[in-house]
């Protein structure tokens, strides 16, 4: 039995409670070169997200993020949500063969349903109460 | 293990992704990095000078970009520092509220959300940045300045931001997609919700009007960073009445 955290470039910190969740699974940041080339990432910015993943002392690997995971065969990988639609898309593809889980990051505001997003002031006004102290 | 020596780990980039241009930022990643900033931080400082170019911002975007400190764990240091009474956790909101539209409506990061306000239809901007902006010699001083520094930190206080998002869109007639894409390339905290909605807002797609400035504004807020001489900076000078007549010249009587 195999478990896995996949840290992706959204969450780079053993704060987040993917790591709570997996208990003492090993974690993988994954360095897709591809991913970024597409994306025409300066060099500055990978220097940036690789210098995060190095300084939390996380196993990197390099390739393509699918290829890295499907060889690492885990029986179940844990993965910080992402909004980021390549991550959705290996998360995707990975669950037909390997058990999934998804885990939120601490919220940073607590709201009952998702506000009218298209003006931030209609969001804040709900949002502020929960964000302002900490037992709202 | 990988060297955690920065010259080890960009000659490991350099290896893995030879065809990245540029050099590495003088900003330094990791959460060593983003504590120090933490610590440094000066929050009545912050609230006297934040819209300032030289002001004393916290400048942790990159390291919240990528979670390297979650916005939460932000929020928490925040509120015991005592910065909630302050605009500082409102900042925070914006993050928060950004990343809520990618999941909720991600057609937005990169579709028009609505028509532009500016009298001009989409049709009517550029599709690619010229090359002028692109190698920083607009011959507008302040945008040029401010191109050197996107280009050589990967960082730009928020006001500038939005002044060169908007020089680009109403002054150059571009796509905001095209600049959208540009600040991605570059920018350390570059998310695709939090960029490109700030973009839309500035071209008024997401908004009622579009965001413009003028030269008063950017010797106000900029002017202890960037040359704002008038000689040097003309086409930005002018009352907003003018501004407005010269850039948005089709532009209804709704704003």
């Amino acid at each position: 039995m195999v478990t896995l955290v996949w840290v992706h470039d959204g969450a780079i910190s053993r704060d987040h409670p993917v790591f709570a969740r997996a208990g003492d699974a090993d974690a993988v940041f994954i360095f897709d070169a591809e991913h970024y080339r597409v994306r025409g990432y300066s060099l500055k910015r990978l220097v940036f997200i690789m210098e995060c993943a190095v300084h939390a002392g996380f196993d990197i690997r390099e390739g393509r993020y699918t290829d890295i995971l499907q060889e690492l065969t885990p029986t179940e990988l844990f993965v910080a949500r992402t909004p980021d639609p390549d991550h959705k898309i290996v998360i995707d593809t990975l669950r037909k063969t390997t058990k999934i889980t998804v885990v939120k990051e601490r919220p940073f505001a607590t709201i009952d349903r998702e506000p009218d997003l298209r003006r931030f002031f209609r969001y804040w006004k709900r949002a502020k109460k929960s964000v302002m102290k900490p037992d709202a | 293990m990988t060297s955690t020596d920065r010259s080890d780990i960009i000659a490991l980039v350099k290896a893995l992704a030879p065809w990245a241009e540029g050099e590495a930022s003088p900003i330094l990643g990791g959460i060593n990095a983003a504590r120090a900033r933490l610590l440094e931080f000066d929050a009545a400082h912050y609230g006297m000078t934040r819209n300032h170019t030289d002001g004393g911002v916290l400048r942790i975007g990159p390291y919240v970009r990528h979670g390297v400190i979650p916005l939460a764990d932000l929020r928490d240091h925040a509120r015991e520092k005592g910065y909630g009474a302050g605009a500082f956790l409102q900042q925070l909101g914006w993050r928060d509220y950004f990343q809520r539209i990618w999941r909720t409506h991600p057609d937005w990061i990169w579709d028009n959300v609505a028509d532009y306000k500016t009298g001009y239809s989409a049709d009517d901007y550029a599709d690619d940045l010229p090359d002028d902006i692109l190698t920083g010699e607009t011959g507008v001083a302040a945008i040029d300045g401010f191109i050197a520094e996107l280009v050589t930190t990967g960082y730009l206080h928020n006001h500038t931001r939005l002044y060169l998002a908007a020089y680009i869109v109403h002054w150059r007639r571009v796509k905001w997609q095209a600049g959208a894409r540009w600040f991605l390339t570059h920018l350390l905290d570059g998310d695709p919700a939090s960029n490109n909605m700030s973009w839309q807002w500035v071209s008024s797609t997401s908004s009622n009007k579009p965001y413009y400035f003028n030269l008063d504004n950017l010797q106000k807020f900029a002017g202890n960073t960037t040359d704002t001489s008038y000689a040097r900076n003309k086409p930005l000078a002018g009352s907003y009445e003018d501004l407005r007549g010269r850039l948005f010249p089709l532009a209804g009587t709704e704003w």
